[in-house]
């Protein structure tokens, strides 16, 4: 009996120090928030989708990233382009596995033209698309296609000193 | 300031855009010609085409796979037929070097396309146009001139859509009025490029 409440109390502790938070963002407002509420850190933006093969590829470098430099005031802001109907099926197993436990996003936006061209004039939708924001919340710099850590790594760096 | 700080900063510019595929072609852009010998044995050349036409030219960068292009399957062969009849010629284009010739003509098959569906390697005609996603639009005039560079609506999902915006602006060409909206965005996926 001791040994099974021990489990149980193992397990839940354990569901709780994994803190998997997915915030919806419908909106330019919305996404300014996101990034305005970082000010004062380096923010890089990552657009993806669990269809996205070259998104998927890069996504584990970002995490990795993350994980690096989660103490040198930078912020990860994933935000994912799934459909609805993949959002248990898809999404949340990927972001489980894939050991993201901060607060990620997912994008259901009511006019993502409007979103596309408040981001980035030139970006046309396509994805992965990566912005970094420096200190000053300012968009400095953007990636579109799938990138390895050293190249995430080297705008970070730039932006953090 | 010495040359080399100009040169520096010219660089940095350079390295800021690059990313962003500032070289897609807009409204306005004349289009490079071009040639594609296809796997269906025939050759797809632009200025051929654009002077056989009596509107122009339509080409859509498509793909296999993207999750944004599959739902237009069920319909796009009806779109297609509406622009076809406006006086258009049009093509699908697929440039992702994830993608081979055999795939492509599979799925085009799989699919009964009643438009030709090109394999461009090495993506020379997306380079061309500067295209970035699937799926992406081109509408060319006659004279050689993009009308109109975006989406083909404004939802992938048939029953989501609200506008079609392709068919608006195929519609005002044909009828020789000005476009009213001339470039439109969509999300979509990145095209599979090889390293150059």
């Amino acid at each position: 009996m001791k040994n099974t409440v021990s489990l149980i109390t193992l397990l839940f502790l354990i569901s709780f120090s994994y803190s998997q938070e997915v915030k919806t963002i419908t909106s330019i407002d919305e996404y300014k928030a996101v990034v305005d509420g970082s000010k004062g850190k380096v923010v890089l933006v990552n657009f993806w989708a669990t269809w996205c093969p070259p998104c998927v590829k890069e996504f584990p470098e970002l995490v990795k990233l993350y994980k690096d430099y989660k103490d040198k005031e930078f912020v990860l802001v994933f935000i994912s382009l799934d459909d609805k109907a993949d959002y248990d099926s898809k999404l949340l197993p990927f972001l489980k596995k894939q050991g993201v436990d901060f607060t990620s996003y997912f994008g259901n936006f009511s006019n993502p033209e409007a979103l596309m061209t408040y981001v980035d004039k030139s970006w046309q939708g396509e994805i992965p698309y990566t912005g970094f924001y420096d200190k000053e919340g300012k968009l400095s710099k953007t990636f579109m296609g799938n990138k390895t850590y050293e190249q995430f790594e080297t705008e970070v760096k730039k932006l953090l000193d | 300031m010495s040359r080399k700080v100009v040169l520096s900063l010219i660089l940095a510019i350079f390295a800021f855009t690059l990313d962003s595929f500032a070289f897609t072609k807009g409204p306005g852009d004349k289009i490079e010609d071009f040639t594609i010998a296809n796997f269906d044995g025939k050759s797809y050349n632009l200025s051929e085409a654009l002077k056989n036409s009596n509107s122009g030219v339509i080409v859509m960068f498509w793909s296999t796979e993207c999750p944004w292009v599959q739902p237009y399957n069920d319909r796009i062969n009806d779109y297609v037929k509406e622009y076809s009849e406006k006086g258009f010629t049009v093509w699908a284009i697929n440039s992702n070097n994830t993608e081979s010739a055999d795939v492509v003509k599979e799925h085009a098959n799989k699919n009964s396309y009643s438009f030709p569906m090109l394999k461009d390697n090495n993506n020379v005609v997306a380079d061309i146009f500067g295209s970035t996603r699937t799926p992406e639009v081109f509408v060319i005039s006659k004279d050689n001139t993009v009308m109109y560079h975006g989406r083909i609506s404004d939802n992938k999902s048939a029953a989501e859509q609200n506008t079609h915006d392709l068919k608006i602006a195929v519609d005002e060409i044909s009828s020789g009025k000005d476009v009213t909206v001339k470039e439109t965005k969509s999300f979509g996926c990145g095209i599979k490029r090889v390293e150059k």
